[in-house]
């Protein structure tokens, strides 16, 4: 494949104090969604980064549930919420938070206003949340309390209680929640023990006949479905490694092992020292993984059965690590963001 | 910190190997490699967890089981490894008492991988809630090797303080055997963090009823 090499074209000022975690498209890639460090996300204009709106994910501590006011002095544990994850899903405009406070929260925002439609308090903290692609479903997945690491599931259309759990499939942080992209009742769930679960829950919330597999990884850092039908999951973990996994019998297609050892590039001036996340473009049938230096700079490796091979290297973006890249699908400009809260846009025509 | 050299490793593990010696315990002490962290932020820097392949074995006493198809139990068998088959698993009829109770009777468990996929069948997620799902052993696998492997794997996970302990060894390894874990395992977390060594606040080993060094 030949691609022409990315040219860095716009950047947003730097903010050392606030990093920059991922980069979230909606489905038309027309806006950018950009959580960061101080619990806000950057709406930004996909073309030229424009700041569009900017959702505030600070707890008001007045209005805070005084039972929880009361555990909170007792676990001694501040109330230092952080956003953990956010998904764009179901409807265009909405747009879906949670944070790992005690109370759990989940935030809807409705995009054309930049408000706060709905709360939700699932009273475990959360570390990841999916919605599932008929929208009317989201899924959140806790961190360990006690004994359990659960996922919660709220129904969209009925806000106001909580539809159902699972506590058993996992010994660990749940980081990692998705649905299926095209059958809503699919899941996948990656947990800090090691292991990813699939589940189909259209017959049964009962979690023992809903849990379809088990397959043992290592620390999950990021899961997601991806195929020309999604019939596949990528797995990234947290010592580096990269595998594919098929959904329909948990076979393991390929497993990379340590990407920064198993991968060497033809260029041996860079090394490879983390994996930031996979991207699935449909119009090439191929899935690409970004690769991190720890100087900041960022690269694209095309995935095959047998090989990871360097498609590109995008030098000179970025002072920190850089946490988040989306590819146009279109292939002509990349959007890249990092720990030093700079976010860049990088175009090739 | 910068750098460790293998030989000030080696001085710290004799002396504890030493002391261990004079003041022997009537079990065999673990070795734990201590690092703390510095400029790192568990709530926002990249996850500090996974595990390590160690060469020596750290935890020899690790008590392993294998849910095996026919040809895995022979294999079993000639190196008496526990091990249940289909049948075994299907009497406990998805009993959580009785699932939970053999979670717990065994540090870790292998499978055969055409048994794996009807684990979630046969156990349902028992084995997930313990945090021991099995680990899949194929047949072109050596059954020896697939143990030693889990016995020689160990976790690391930095929650939400800036130390972790990690179990390298014990004494009743020798102090080469005991160079060989801690740096390995020293320089793979050390790997791991985004400033490498600029984030090792400090590393220490020490023994179960040891002092640190």
């Amino acid at each position: 494949m030949a691609f022409q090499p990315f040219k860095l074209k716009k950047q947003t000022p730097k903010d050392a104090r606030n990093y920059c975690l991922n980069v979230l498209p909606n489905s038309t890639e027309s806006i950018l969604a950009i959580p960061n460090s101080s619990n806000k996300i950057q709406i930004l204009n996909s073309t030229n980064l424009n700041l569009i709106s900017e959702l505030n994910n600070e707890i008001d501590l007045n209005n805070v549930d005084i039972n929880f006011q009361n555990s909170l002095k007792k676990k001694k544990r501040q109330l230092k919420e952080v956003l953990t994850d956010c998904t764009f899903g179901g409807t265009e405009n909405l747009f879906y938070t949670c944070l790992n406070d005690v109370e759990g929260t989940v935030n809807i925002w409705d995009l054309r206003s930049g408000g706060k439609v709905s709360v939700f308090k699932g009273y475990v903290p959360l570390l990841s949340i999916a919605v599932s692609c008929a929208g009317d479903l989201l899924a959140a997945g806790t961190e360990l309390q006690e004994e359990d690491a659960k996922v919660l599931f709220w129904d969209l259309r009925n806000t106001s209680t909580k539809l159902s759990e699972f506590s058993e499939a996992h010994s660990d942080d749940i980081t990692q929640v998705k649905f299926h992209p095209n059958f809503k009742n699919w899941l996948t769930t990656g947990s800090t023990d090691g292991t990813l679960s699939i589940y189909n829950i259209e017959k049964t919330f009962d979690e023992d006949e809903a849990i379809f597999q088990t397959i043992r990884d290592n620390s999950i850092n990021k899961l997601g479905f991806f195929g020309p039908s999604n019939e596949y999951i990528f797995s990234l973990t947290h010592i580096e490694t990269l595998s594919i996994f098929r959904v329909e019998d948990a076979e393991t297609i390929v497993s990379f092992g340590d990407v920064r050892n198993t991968t060497k590039l033809n260029d041996s001036s860079t090394a490879i020292d983390y994996l930031i996340d996979c991207q699935y473009i449909s119009s090439l049938m191929r899935l690409f993984v970004f690769y991190g230096t720890n100087d900041g700079n960022l690269g694209i490796l095309n995935v095959d059965l047998d090989s990871l091979d360097l498609v590109h290297k995008l030098k000179g973006g970025h002072n920190g690590l850089v946490r988040g890249a989306h590819w146009r699908r279109d292939g002509r400009s990349l959007v890249s963001c990092s720990e030093d809260g700079v976010v860049s846009l990088w175009d090739n025509f | 910190m910068s750098k460790i050299q293998a030989s000030s490793v080696r001085e710290s593990l004799r002396g504890l190997l030493n002391e261990s010696e004079e003041k022997k315990r009537n079990f065999t002490e673990t070795v734990e490699l201590q690092i703390g962290l510095k400029n790192y932020d568990p709530q926002r820097d990249k996850r500090f967890s996974g595990t390590v392949r160690l060469p020596n074995i750290p935890r020899p006493q690790m008590k392993i089981c294998i849910l095996a198809d026919a040809a895995h139990i022979d294999q079993a068998k000639a190196i008496s490894l526990d091990f249940m088959s289909v049948d075994d698993l299907k009497k406990l009829n998805k009993n959580k008492k009785a699932i939970k109770k053999l979670a717990k009777k065994y540090d870790a468990f292998l499978a055969s991988e055409a048994l794996i996929k009807q684990i979630p069948r046969l156990l349902g997620p028992g084995l997930n809630k313990a945090g021991k799902f099995p680990t899949p052993v194929s047949h072109s696998d050596n059954l020896q090797e697939k143990v030693d492997e889990l016995k020689a794997t160990i976790k690391f996970q930095l929650k939400k303080v800036l130390c972790l302990g990690v179990a390298v060894g014990n004494v009743a390894l020798n102090e080469d055997q005991l160079v060989q874990n801690t740096m390995l395992s020293i320089n793979f977390l050390v790997s791991l963090l985004k400033k490498n060594w600029q984030n090792v606040k400090s590393l220490f080993v020490k023994s179960s009823m040891g002092k640190r060094k």
